[in-house]
């Protein structure tokens, strides 16, 4: 049978009446009993249930347990050729199993208990596969069984490795060069390994869409529009102070002050050219406050937008600032006449200074503290998931083949990580001594604090987990290599050690002659902790001893 | 000899010495132990064992024991074994070799680190007969040893000038009392040399 017969199907050729409801469109059938030609296997269904239900008592001779045996065979035959040709007008309930087998749903199969190959897809190829040698382990690296015909020895469809039964439960799908293809290609059997590093199967990361752009895009539209209107404001006070400072000029050559008068209306003139005033029958509400404009509440224009505004000391919509403020604040100007005023209404108030106060205000302010501590927090973090991730790597190396080189390096970021854990950790823990200065700070650095006990317990759990896996694989493997130069000092020292021994030992030999029996006991202790320095090196030493 | 006859008051510690190689160990052990010199004695090797007793004025026996340690670099790891659980350490240098109290205060920071917290050191110029050759003088040892807590003598093995000195001063150092006190409260039973035999007649005849 060339499809995968799934859990309710595979019952029903065991009982003689099958439930599985029936096709529409099928060949004409006939009952085998009495030859009544029916429609669909329900219509038979219902005959033989209706008609023959009681056959054995009707004609006791016809229906031997042979004959039963005939009947169930036939149905058995009828279902099975029925199923085979189930893809045309399933029933919902079959198309909503079937749908377990169809691509879209390839990690849901490979859970499932006894699937079994499908051979629609291409064929995988085989020649990466290791022959077995006879005497071969499972290549999984916390099992390591010999491979027999108890324990089986099956071929990761994928690595090719040798593993046993219990290490190839898992299903995945592969393309004729053995790759994991998941939309068209073979179920096959392959190891935990292979299924574990099926790209997005262990990948905690998730899905993730950047819409930073996005937004950076639409908010710039708006900080460039407000940039261009603050550069107007700025542009026409600018103008403004100029033409001041022009007929300020000219009011000093002048021999007689009491002219002034006359500069005030320059200076009146010269407001109205730099902005267009709106007309005073434009507005009958001041455009901040709304409120409408009469008797008690006058209309002003505002010199930098020409729009009309109320002068209400309450609602500070508008107010006379004298220009040396404004040139003060700016910068970059300076006003002949700093008590000059000129009536700027709120909306331009703001829009003029809260730039140039918020570049002051980041030039001013230093990062405090615990800012400074959770920007280096942030660096480190970065490094140790780098270095845990090479970590990992360097085990699966050195699981792989433990060669002299790849145990190195495994120690070398080993070591690497452990002291960018302690680092981070001692930062962490800045962060608690250093005095908190206000509650808003308390509560940033202790969500600071928060994160980094979490990020420190997940990563330190992590690492320690890699090295006890690593550790159940090679028992004798954290003991690191030694160095040439590691095994000659060590040597030398041995060589010390058991020179004095010797010595000791002669030494409790003569006070033994000379009846200095007091000499002798810390003599003997002194010879017992040679004797167990000796044994450490010998022991650090291992096979790199004499 | 009355039963009352007062238990001899006696307590025993272990001094190892320490310094650099030639600066004088040795024969100051061999003073202070066996009161000779020798002009062309061979440099230890490991480390060599004696004892010695001195009796303090309150009737208080004190023995040393101890372990002359080789400065060759050779020997430097045999060192924090004996100096692990010593109560008392003679740090030796050469006044005439201003490297060997270099070497002197690197020992004494050491056993700071890693001996016993209560062991009292000793910082022991040697060599007091070679005057002229001096290059360490009396007071920068002296403000060393005080700013260290540590005892302080110029000695010379040669002469024997200032030796029982030295192991005086760390005997009086030393908690004499307190371990005479720990040992009789565990005392061993005692043999009364006064006790009448026990041994009957009856018996062998020899």
């Amino acid at each position: 049978m060339k499809r995968r017969v799934l859990g309710p199907r595979t019952d029903v050729p065991d009982i003689v009446v099958p439930p599985t409801p029936k096709p529409q469109h099928e060949p004409e059938l006939e009952c085998p009993i009495c030859g009544l030609k029916v429609l669909s296997m329900h219509q038979l269904n219902r005959h033989l249930d209706d008609e023959h239900a009681n056959a054995s008592e009707e004609v006791p001779g016809t229906l031997t347990g042979e004959n039963v045996e005939d009947l169930t065979g036939w149905l058995r035959k009828k279902v099975v050729s029925q199923t085979s040709k189930l893809p045309i007008g399933l029933p919902s309930k079959l198309v909503k199993l079937d749908s377990l087998t169809s691509p879209e749903y390839p990690s849901l199969l490979a859970t499932s208990p006894s699937p079994q190959p499908d051979t629609r897809g291409p064929k995988v190829t085989r020649k990466h596969w290791r022959n077995p040698s006879g005497n071969d382990f499972c290549h999984f690296p916390r099992c390591r069984k010999l491979l027999n015909v108890r324990n089986g020895s099956v071929n990761c469809r994928r690595c090719g490795e040798l593993f046993c039964n219990e290490h190839t439960a898992f299903r995945m799908k592969l393309d004729s060069l053995a790759e994991y293809s998941p939309v068209d290609g073979t179920w096959c059997r392959c190891c935990e390994s292979c299924f574990n590093s099926k790209p997005g199967y262990l990948d905690t990361d998730g899905a993730t869409r950047d819409l930073f752009t996005q937004f950076q895009t639409s908010r710039q539209r708006i900080v460039d529009q407000q940039g261009l209107k603050t550069n107007q404001l700025e542009n026409r006070l600018v103008k403004l102070v100029a033409r001041f400072n022009e007929i300020d000029l000219k009011d000093e050559g002048r021999v007689f002050k009491f002219f002034a008068s006359s500069s005030l209306g320059q200076k009146r003139a010269a407001e109205r050219e730099v902005v267009a005033w709106a007309s005073d029958a434009s507005a009958t509400h001041c455009h901040l406050c709304f409120k409408m404009f009469g008797v008690y509440v006058r209309k002003h224009h505002c010199r930098l937008c020409g729009k009309l505004v109320c002068g209400d000391e309450m609602t500070a919509c508008s107010k006379e600032v004298p220009l040396g403020k404004l040139c003060e604040r700016l910068g970059g100007v300076q006003a002949r006449d700093p008590q000059y005023v000129i009536r700027v209404c709120l909306g331009c108030k703001d829009g003029l200074l809260k730039r140039r106060n918020f570049i002051r205000e980041v030039e001013k302010s230093e990062l405090p503290e615990y800012l400074q501590i959770y920007h280096d927090l942030t660096t480190y973090e970065k490094v140790i998931i780098i270095l845990l991730k090479k970590f990992q790597a360097s085990l699966v190396l050195v699981q792989g083949e433990p060669l002299d080189s790849t145990i190195i390096a495994a120690n070398k970021s080993r070591g690497k990580l452990v002291e960018s854990l302690q680092a981070y950790e001692k930062l962490a823990k800045s962060l608690k001594v250093a005095v908190p200065e206000g509650s808003d700070d308390t509560k940033i650095r202790h969500s600071i604090l928060q994160h980094a006990t979490w990020f420190f317990q997940e990563n330190g759990g992590k690492f320690k987990r890699y090295w006890l896996e690593m550790a159940e694989v090679k028992p004798d493997l954290p003991a690191p290599k030694l160095t040439k130069k590691q095994i000659r000092e060590a040597r030398e020292e041995l060589m010390v050690y058991r020179e004095q021994m010797f010595l000791i030992g002669e030494m409790i030999d003569t006070a033994k002659k000379q009846r200095r029996f007091d000499e002798i006991p810390p003599l003997l202790d002194n010879l017992r902790d040679l004797e167990a320095m000796c044994g450490d090196i010998e022991a650090k030493l291992g096979e790199d001893g004499f | 000899m009355s039963i009352e006859d007062p238990i001899p008051r006696f307590a025993q510690f272990k001094l190892v010495l320490l310094g650099e190689s030639a600066v004088g160990k040795s024969s100051i052990v061999h003073r202070f132990v066996k009161d000779s010199f020798d002009d062309l004695r061979e440099s230890t090797i490991g480390a060599a064992f004696l004892t010695q007793t001195i009796k303090l004025a309150n009737d208080t026996t004190v023995k040393f024991e101890i372990w002359d340690t080789a400065g060759q670099e050779r020997y430097k790891s045999l060192a924090p074994m004996y100096y692990r659980n010593a109560n008392c350490a003679v740090v030796v240098y050469d006044i005439t070799q201003l490297a060997s109290l270099e070497r002197a205060k690197n020992w004494i920071k050491e056993l700071q680190r890693q001996a016993n917290a209560d062991i009292t050191i000793a910082l022991t110029g040697n060599k007091l007969d070679l005057e002229a050759e001096r290059e360490v003088s009396t007071g920068e040892a002296q403000q060393y040893a005080i700013d260290n807590g540590l005892l302080f003598c110029e000695v010379s093995a040669k002469t024997g000038d200032g030796i029982r000195d030295v192991f005086y001063r760390i005997a009086e150092q030393l908690p004499v009392e307190e371990q005479i006190r720990s040992t009789m409260s565990r005392s061993k039973p005692r043999i009364n040399l006064n006790k009448p035999s026990t041994n009957t007649d009856q018996g062998c005849a020899c």
